[in-house]
């Protein structure tokens, strides 16, 4: 029970219309429309969509995202997986057969030679 | 539905929640829940709003209306401030409870009691006060609005469990303790005057 209460899981046939927000972990399977802003990682699974803007440390997206997405950490985009949005995030990553629609937003350097132009 | 879906504590929904899954709240919901399956509202578990299942077991917090097809059961710890509308409700010994019961069948109809077993239990009440509150107007579901201690003495026979903080010990007190009391009595008598 306490890897239960830890973990939090939305199955295929739940659909949830609000706002998430606190710390932890949660896989989304179902349906999710609204906002989700978590301190943790949100997972959304094959069978997942998710109709939201996502603040998180870690996406990753194995279903179907669409909205703005900011994560402080990472994103992942897996095979199958698809993101219909911005993604705002310091590393992203897109696998094979992951598909993104929408802009990457990553904070970087550059090389102090490239720093009088504007990347 | 192998799986039950999981609010974890430390996470908070705002909104609405349905589908045909069982739901399991250890976070904090504020908002409808409305599921086919059963709904556990776990000990750090809170949900400010209606909830819907086919059974709903307390053991956190509820602040709103709870209907079930099956049953609602709130348990030792947990407490529910709301109406409960089920086939079977239980109260279990130890749950803080404030609202209406109202047990209801399948079809909306007033949970029917075995005429056998409600006989056997008047007979065994001897309070007024009990025997009113058994009375037929009240035992046949005529006053919705407060069907709330013959229905849980109901439930009582029917699930067989602890329900209700004041409804069950009443019909199964039987006469016996009276006996030792009156034998003390006595012997007080005897001793007196001696």
């Amino acid at each position: 029970m306490t890897s239960r209460s830890k973990a939090g899981y939305i199955g295929a046939n739940l659909v949830i219309h609000g706002r998430l927000s606190g710390r932890g972990e949660i896989t989304v399977d179902g349906r999710f429309e609204g906002d989700v802003a978590v301190e943790g990682t949100v997972k959304v699974g094959t069978t997942g969509v998710v109709l939201a803007a996502v603040e998180a440390e870690v996406v990753e997206v194995a279903g179907h995202l669409k909205g703005r997405v900011t994560s402080t950490d990472e994103v992942m985009v897996r095979d199958g997986g698809t993101i219909d949005g911005d993604v705002h995030a310091p590393r992203v990553s897109i696998d094979d057969g992951g598909v993104l629609h929408g802009g990457i937003q990553m904070d970087f350097d550059l090389p102090d030679a490239l720093s009088e132009g504007d990347f | 539905m192998a799986k039950p879906s999981i609010l974890p504590s430390g996470m908070k929904l705002v909104g609405d929640v349905s589908g045909e899954e069982d739901f399991v709240v250890f976070g904090l919901v504020e908002g409808e829940v409305h599921v086919d399956g059963t709904v556990v509202v776990e000990q750090s578990g809170i949900i400010r709003g209606n909830v819907r299942g086919r059974t709903v077991t307390v053991r956190g917090v509820v602040v709103g209306d709870a209907s079930a097809d099956a049953s609602i059961r709130v348990d030792d710890g947990g407490k529910m401030v709301g109406d409960v509308r089920a086939p079977r409700v239980n109260i279990v010994k130890g749950a803080r409870f404030r609202g209406h019961v109202h047990m209801v069948d399948a079809g909306g109809e007033p949970a029917a009691v075995p005429s056998k077993k409600r006989r056997r239990r008047k007979r065994h009440s001897r309070r007024p006060d009990e025997t009113a509150a058994q009375g037929p107007s009240a035992s046949s579901g005529r006053l919705p609005a407060e069907p709330t201690v013959p229905g849980t003495l109901r439930a009582a026979q029917k699930a067989d469990t602890v329900v209700g903080d004041a409804a069950p010990d009443m019909h199964r007190r039987p006469p016996a303790p009276r006996m030792p009391v009156l034998r003390r009595s006595r012997a007080r008598r005897k001793d007196s005057p001696a």
